[in-house]
């Protein structure tokens, strides 16, 4: 009882989520939209290595697709929020790794050096302005043009 | 158990369809993420000068350079019919003009080898120096070869390789 107690506590830090298993399915929501968005966000910016028949349209109306799931996927217009904010953060995380990833493999016989390159020449700034400029004119419009057109037509 | 618990049952073709574009975004994703360490890593690629041939009195000398591509990517080397941007050097000089020089297209597959060859045009003048280095292994090649990894450009070095016949 006490366990639950405990529980019950730290779950209801979070409006709704007064149950462990209502938690690990909020989570990975968040995951799985920041992941497909990080993703998306990585590809949109490489648009030279976009395979065919994929061209950038695709992808950032796909971005957008994935930003307006923030919604239904929620149910709750305050909890989408909470889920575009977490899940906007796991993207933006998810697209610099993939980002640097390449600078880190390269120097792999000597670490640290990858790491004080990345961390002092650069690439992170270049990956958080490629995020930048993609990320909320596609995920956030996405989920805000979802919210505002099932608002006015449908609440 | 709460009611409003984002679990299958309740909303199938929510959790469906979205299930079907993070799909996507990982199909996707990994198809660019090879190609975008190729592109970053593009320096890896290994290239030595396998064979050389002076042909037309000394005015055109071919050399087959052998790449080996060590990433997950296949990489396009662009044919240029001129303006490569190659040069054969002895001690320190250059002998021949970008203008002059051309290169063969080929595609180095992924964790494979291929050859092009590149075509110099030589000058009346340094025909006879050319010549003499090229066949005491003397003469090198310095510059860049244009590839291409998808749609986007890359730049592989070659830094001084000697002009050499292997066989």
């Amino acid at each position: 009882m006490s366990e639950n107690t405990a529980e019950a506590t730290v779950w209801s830090r979070l409006p709704g989520l007064d149950h462990p298993r209502a938690f690990a399915a909020e989570v990975a929501v968040i995951l799985a939209l920041g992941v497909g968005g990080g993703f998306l966000s990585f590809v949109y910016v490489n648009t030279g290595l976009i395979p065919e028949p994929f061209d950038p349209g695709i992808v950032f109306a796909l971005l957008a697709v994935l930003g307006a799931y923030a919604s239904p996927l929620a149910g709750q217009l305050a909890r989408s929020m909470t889920l575009l904010v977490w899940s906007s953060a796991v993207s933006l995380v998810v697209h610099m790794l993939a980002w640097v990833w390449p600078l880190v493999m390269l120097v792999g016989e000597a670490p640290l050096a990858g790491i004080a390159y990345v961390a002092v020449k650069g690439p992170l700034g270049e990956a958080f302005t490629g995020w930048l400029f993609v990320f909320p004119f596609a995920f956030v419009a996405g989920y805000l043009t979802y919210v505002l057109v099932v608002g006015y037509f449908w609440a | 158990m709460a009611r409003d618990s984002r679990l299958v049952p309740e909303r199938p073709f929510v959790v469906g369809s979205f299930a079907v574009v993070l799909l996507l975004s990982a199909v996707l994703f990994a198809a660019v993420f090879p190609a975008y360490v190729t592109a970053e890593t593009a320096y890896r690629v290994e290239v030595t000068a396998t064979d050389y041939t002076i042909e037309d009195e000394g005015k055109h000398l071919v050399v087959t350079l052998e790449l080996h591509n060590p990433t997950d990517h296949a990489i396009e080397i662009q044919s240029l019919s001129s303006s490569a941007k190659l040069g054969l050097w002895i001690s320190g000089e250059r002998m021949t003009h970008a203008t002059d020089t051309a290169v063969d297209g080929a595609r180095i597959p992924a964790n494979g080898n291929g050859t092009v060859t590149v075509d110099f045009v030589v000058n009346q003048e340094y025909r006879k120096t050319i010549r003499e280095y090229v066949e005491s292994g003397r003469a090198v090649i310095r510059g860049e070869l244009e590839g291409r990894v998808v749609r986007e450009r890359v730049g592989i070095s070659v830094d001084g390789i000697e002009v050499r016949d292997d066989e």
